[in-house]
């Protein structure tokens, strides 16, 4: 009972500051992509507005609520985000929710493919690194990782796009095919896009989890375990990968907000049409609603699947819950 | 190991300056090859008018998109400049930037964490929230939206690169100083009457000396990767001037026939990604008292 009680108020105490961060976010988004910018209605008018009659312009900013004070706007805004309502795009005849509905499962499938691709090949060269601590295994993955987490995206999507669609054309350069139209074919289009995406996280888990497996392997429980005859393989994996599987959860939560931003421009590289290039293109072309709304239901998603992460990684390992709290 | 952060910090200097440039080199291998990597670049932006062989910004008509030759080692681009030339010249403000962007967010993450450590509370509260509300960000994205918010021009991509890497200092150092605020000789500056900007700026600053230099390494090389980013994206710094992310950017298109006209400033942003990378990694070697004594039993 006690320690159901104490799960319950950690999961409501990291609810409650990421009720507060989800607040804060949607003003910033709504203050940054509303308030600093140029006008608007020049964008609506497609640069036109000499051929507008002033009474016209007052038109348009009265219905799109520009005449308002700064937090009047914001609650017109947030109440409608609330409501499912997200507006029309300034450019197309189109709704965005609409266009997001379309963009959002590609990225969401491009990041959870990426993620997988990372976990996977993170924590199996972490554990490499230390279980064989100080050796010439240790040094190849730790200079392997430096180099995974410093190639930047862009970078290693244009290198991979002329080696293995140009040189060696195995894989398309770019393109999208819908899973459920042909399952085969997107993982196949995928590919690329994913390894693309995933190559920094692969860098940045295994130095996490071999610093963090290193650390427990110090430990003296670990000591004793060896002392009393067990196997290697059951001291290095079973106790050690074991104490070490919340933090590594904690730090995958972590490290989703820089993977989906990191989908931005993988997205770009590959002409995959999600979220990422939905977002660019609204950027170029000034698209008001579908920037505010994309760049809010990233940022919000981003954080309450980081909250549940969180939760989760309270749930495997009772230590966390005890630094967090 | 409780050895107290200051007379580490004293610790390995001493050694070290003994030791000459070889075992220097030979202790700290990241931070030499760091430094070695980045001073090759910074040399190869600064001798760029003696290197190019030709001015980045002339257009000439009748050389559009020439392969690359002995004459154009990377080729020509759309409108008939020199690619290597433009990418010798790129490095300047790619790496003015990101310098410029790593100093300033490290400079106002050292205060906000300052000033959140030392009052505790609704000063604390605010500024804490409001870090990780920017946090809960995904970086580029932020850029992105403030970027495009305040319009191309360097200031703007200046402003959208920064604000994303104050949190992270500033979170680094309230949590420094809360945990030197229990230590003896802040609560004995405090006893003996020292105001609480003094024991900031005296006694906690200090201290941090090491956490502060490995951030500055670390978020300039964050602040090359966003910035190219954004010029990947198409919201760089705004043209003619060249730039590493521009370049890669313009070339992508003619990757097939050209592709070193991408590779090549790709590649460079790699290597400087990779300089800031290893010097981090160096710096918190280099002041971590642990490494030290690992070297010293192995020698």
């Amino acid at each position: 009972m006690e320690v159901q009680a104490e799960m319950i108020t950690f999961t409501l105490r990291r609810l409650l500051s990421t009720v507060v961060v989800v607040f804060l976010v949607s003003v910033i988004t709504f203050y940054v992509t509303r308030v600093v910018l140029p006008d608007p209605v020049s964008t609506i008018l497609g640069g036109q507005e000499s051929g507008a009659s002033a009474e016209q312009i007052a038109q348009i900013r009265q219905s799109l609520f520009l005449d308002r004070p700064f937090p009047v706007q914001y609650w017109l805004w947030i109440t409608g985000v609330l409501t499912g309502n997200l507006g029309r795009s300034y450019l197309r005849p189109q709704d965005v929710s609409e266009m997001i509905g379309a963009a959002l499962p590609v990225t969401f499938e491009l990041t959870l493919l990426a993620l997988l691709i990372a976990v996977f090949f993170g924590v199996a060269l972490g554990m490499v690194g230390a279980a064989r601590h100080n050796r010439p295994a240790d040094t190849i993955t730790s200079g392997a990782s430096v180099l995974m987490l410093s190639v930047p995206n862009f970078f290693l999507g244009v290198l991979l796009v002329y080696l293995f669609a140009m040189i060696v054309p195995l894989f398309p350069s770019g393109g999208y095919v819908p899973f459920f139209q042909n399952p085969v074919q997107n993982l196949y289009y995928m590919v690329l896009p994913a390894v693309t995406l995933a190559m920094g996280y692969i860098g940045n888990l295994a130095r996490f989890t071999r610093s963090i497996l290193l650390r427990v392997y110090s430990e003296e429980y670990i000591t004793r375990a060896t002392a009393s005859g067990l196997s290697r393989r059951t001291v290095l994996f079973g106790y050690g990968l074991h104490s070490a599987a919340g933090s590594i959860l904690v730090a995958v939560g972590l490290n989703l907000a820089s993977l989906v931003g990191g989908a931005v421009v993988t997205e770009a590289i590959f002409s995959v049409p999600g979220v990422g290039t939905l977002l660019a293109n609204s950027i170029l072309g000034s698209d008001l609603p579908v920037i505010s709304a994309l760049v809010l239901l990233v940022t919000v998603g981003v954080t309450l699947i980081t909250w549940v992460v969180d939760v989760l990684g309270g749930i495997i390992d009772p230590r966390l819950r005890a630094v967090k709290a | 190991m409780t050895i107290p952060r200051t007379s580490a910090f004293l610790a390995i200097k001493v050694p070290v300056s003994k030791r000459g440039v070889l075992d220097f080199v030979w202790a700290y291998p990241r931070l030499t090859c760091g430094t070695a990597l980045l001073a090759l670049l910074v040399l190869m932006s600064v001798l760029a008018p003696v290197l190019a062989p030709y001015d980045p910004l002339q257009n000439n008509p009748n050389a559009t998109l020439l392969p690359p030759s002995g004459e154009h080692w990377l080729g020509t681009d759309l409108l008939g400049r020199d690619v290597w030339s433009r990418v010798l010249y790129g490095g300047k403000d790619t790496l003015y930037i990101a310098v410029l962007s790593g100093v300033s967010a490290t400079v106002i993450g050292v205060i906000l964490g300052l000033i959140a450590g030392q009052r505790p509370g609704a000063v604390d509260t605010v500024i804490m929230r409001a870090m990780e509300s920017v946090l809960a960000f995904p970086s580029l994205i932020l850029a992105l939206a403030i970027s495009f918010a305040l319009g191309s021009s360097f200031t703007s991509i200046l402003i959208a690169v920064t604000v994303s890497s104050i949190p992270r200092t500033a979170m680094l150092v309230r949590g420094e100083v809360r945990a030197l605020a229990n230590r003896k000789f802040v609560d004995s500056a405090r006893v003996s009457g020292a105001s609480s900007t003094r024991i900031m700026m005296r006694h906690e600053l200090p201290n941090m000396t090491e956490i502060i230099t490995v951030q500055v390494a670390l978020d300039t090389g964050q602040a090359i990767f966003i910035s190219a980013s954004l010029a990947f994206l198409g919201l760089g710094l705004p043209p003619p001037a060249p730039n590493w992310g521009g370049l890669l950017k313009d070339g992508y298109v003619f990757l097939a026939n050209a592709p070193l006209q991408c590779l090549a400033p790709g590649a460079l942003i790699f290597l400087a990604l990779l300089a800031f990378n290893l010097i981090g990694d160096g710096l918190r070697d280099y002041f971590d008292p642990r490494t030290l004594s690992r070297q010293r039993i192995r020698r």
